[in-house]
């Protein structure tokens, strides 16, 4: 039975059927929300979130359509919602800084990790994190972003490049004045 | 990893040669970024408790099919842009049927029929049984059972690869179902059991000669080794047929942009907007026999075999869900479906085949009420197996133990709130059937001898809809339902290295 099929079922009101796409879906769906959060418990409660809607909205979906970028369009969807709602006490820019821990629950053993990253990640406006997340963390296809983000898959590989650019520069600057200080010490 | 990267640097030099001078460094970058992707573990008791919440959403939604007749309403609005569409693509698949046709007489192509047929495989031939179903990336996968005391009250639920729903978890009331068996004593006398393994046929002899439909844009024959993987018609008079070749299965749906949807409309209404259908009373839908008739025509119809099918028998579970209802709150607005389901059980080798909740599997016939015609058919499928010798259990206190935690997935809510008891009856030995969700969005359909445990009598006021409890006999999975470290879900089979050695 392929995904296809799965899709028709639900369509034709064999509602169980989906069960099929939790299965297919939940891991990638928890992954995605968890890079966004850091925090388990928030991850679990958000993806609950996600295939509650996108059960409930499944009627909405167009059957000819991507699934797997539909879904994960809810989940981006639910992660921005989530921090709108709770804007007095973090935001996804503070996700990312690793330093800020006033309001933001993150689980421990996550920051080792992310400070490997955080050099580049949070100099990052938003929009061009979430593209290098998606990219090279969610192992998304450009056409599968464009997809979600509604822009063109040319303009995010322009993008892309275009950060990719920014961050060798900004690494090889780095270089040249570590070596200055270590000439000057 | 290094694959990766290097995917994204040459995509990158692609898009600017200048990337190259750089190598280093970017790779640098990139390797830095990726290692920092967090690896998340997802837990078990989260995917059951989301799996079971899930669940009670599909209880509580009496009847999608409504919904979905909605949305089919707002498709009436572009039939008329989507006509010519649908002449156009009439047009290619009917030269792709004759193209089919000559080409399958010309060759002698595989059978694809409905009979049942068993090939024989080296004993352990599908490998670990075990493997959950892993979602892609390599974790998750479905609920699974806690090992506990089988005397602790346990609710229970499915789902996936047919009706899974069991029970019903009231909102307020916790209810908690306590397994009691009340059979015979169990014999295992059989410490190996066949389990069987659905074969796919290989369709890429079906493209050979098929440059039609690259419609001249491409050279068909310059993709060697290329297989089709499904095709599907929309017919004028308004069925869409779908033939998924991977799982040998051809699934038919009303198609609702056609005449199939307007008599079921009363279409006349404006394209601006249709009013919306009275709901179905009970006194519309026909009796059982009138079902059956109408899904038996259709099927002789359409020359569709049931040879390897059992007697049909209408869906009525939705009666008891009903009933349930009104007995908890007499005045409450009663939603008859739309659609019902006649089933045409499985039979292989006389046995009768089950899904992981008890319900039995077969070729799917759905009547539509309002139209009294065929919308749907799913599970018409090709019945060829490979079979293969497993260790079985044969301790009954194991089986029991499972069972009257309601059989796999058992899941344990709190103890809190009402207790029902359940009395489970001598079981029958029968196959169930499991899904093997792969990676690549196909899937394997495996069939595992297990015992089914009849419930003997079905409470009418606990929200309880189960027929009956399964529990595997196979010890690799039976393995992996006690083990909590597994989350449960379909079993994964792993690639065969063995080939077919005698015919049954």
């Amino acid at each position: 039975m392929t995904e296809q099929e799965v899709i028709n079922r639900i369509a034709g009101g064999d509602i169980e059927a989906f069960g099929a796409l939790y299965d297919l879906y939940l891991d990638r769906i928890y992954r995605f929300v968890y890079y966004r959060t850091h925090h388990r418990e928030t991850a679990e409660d958000l993806t609950s979130v996600v295939f509650t809607k996108a059960f409930h909205k499944f009627t909405s979906f167009d059957r000819k359509a991507n699934f797997a970028t539909w879904i994960f369009r809810i989940a981006r969807n639910t992660v921005i919602d989530h921090y709108r709602t709770r804007k007095t006490t973090s935001d996804l820019e503070q996700a990312f800084d690793i330093s800020d821990s006033t309001n933001l629950s993150r689980d421990y053993e996550l920051k080792e990790k992310l400070e490997l990253a955080q050099k580049y990640l949070t100099q990052l406006p938003e929009d061009q994190r979430d593209l290098v997340i998606m990219r090279l963390w969610d192992g998304l296809s450009y056409d599968e972003i464009a997809e979600i983000t509604g822009k063109t898959s040319a303009n995010l590989r322009v993008n892309f490049s275009r950060i990719m650019s920014k961050m060798q520069k900004e690494m090889v600057l780095s270089l040249i004045l570590f070596a200055g200080l270590t000439k000057i010490l | 990893m290094n694959d990766k990267i290097n995917q994204i640097m040459e995509d990158l030099i692609k898009l600017d040669p200048g990337f190259a001078k750089h190598r280093t460094e970017l790779q640098k970058i990139l390797y830095t970024l990726l290692s920092a992707r967090p690896d998340p573990v997802i837990d078990t008791a989260f995917v059951r408790k989301l799996r079971v919440k899930l669940l009670e959403e599909m209880e509580n939604r009496p009847n999608l099919n409504n919904a979905w007749s909605r949305f089919k309403e707002s498709f009436m609005k572009k039939i008329i842009v989507s006509a010519s569409a649908v002449v156009v693509l009439l047009v290619v698949a009917l030269v792709g049927l004759q193209k089919l046709q000559i080409n399958n007489s010309e060759k002698g192509l595989p059978s694809f029929g409905s009979d049942v047929r068993v090939v024989r495989a080296a004993d352990g031939a599908f490998g670990n049984l075990a493997t959950l179903s892993l979602a892609v990336g390599g974790k998750g996968g479905g609920g699974g059972a806690a090992q506990t005391d089988a005397a602790v009250p346990s609710t229970a639920f499915g789902m996936g690869g047919g009706s899974g729903i069991s029970e019903k978890m009231m909102p307020y009331e916790p209810i908690n179902y306590k397994y009691v068996y009340k059979g015979e004593d169990l014999n295992l006398s059989s410490d190996k059991l066949d389990v069987l393994k659905k074969q796919v046929p290989d369709t890429q002899s079906l493209l050979s000669g098929l440059q039609s439909l690259g419609m001249g844009l491409v050279n068909m024959d310059s993709f060697p080794g290329s297989k089709p993987q499904s095709i599907s018609f929309n017919q004028q008079d308004g069925y869409n047929i779908y033939i998924d070749f991977m799982g040998g299965t051809v699934s038919i749906s009303g198609y609702f942009d056609g005449p199939m949807y307007a008599a079921e409309s009363k279409l006349a209404c404006p394209l601006d907007g249709c009013p919306t259908p009275a709901p179905v009373k009970e006194s519309d839908i026909p009796d059982d026999a009138t079902l059956i008739a109408t899904a038996n025509q259709f099927l002789a119809d359409h020359g569709i075999s049931t040879s390897a099918y059992g007697q049909p028998e209408v869906m009525n579970d939705y009666r008891v869900q009903i009933q349930s209802q009104l007995k908890a709150s007499p005045k409450s607005f009663v939603y008859w479906p739309e659609y019902i389901n006649v089933v045409y059980p499985l039979k292989i080798q006389n046995d009768e085949v089950y899904d992981e909740s008890g319900n039995k599997v077969g070729l799917m016939v759905g009547v539509n009420i309002r139209s009294n015609k065929v919308t749907s058919v799913y599970n018409l499928s090709t019945q060829n197996y490979e079979a293969s010798s497993y260790d079985a259990v044969t301790d009954p206190a194991r089986i029991l133990k499972v069972a009257e935690k309601g059989g796999m997935y058992g899941y344990f809510g709190d103890a809190q709130g009402k207790i029902v008891e359940i009395e489970l009856g001598t079981p029958t030995l029968q196959y169930v059937s499991m899904w093997d969700y792969q990676i690549n969005n196909s899937t394997q359909q495996v069939l595992v001898p297990s015992l089914v445990f009849p419930v003997l009598k079905q409470p009418t006021d606990a929200g309880f809809y189960r027929k009956s409890v399964v529990v595997p006999l196979i010890k690799n999975i039976l393995d992996r339902d006690t083990n909590p470290g597994f989350g449960g879900g379909p079993v994964k089979i792993m690639e065969s290295t063995a080939s077919p050695s005698a015919t049954k």
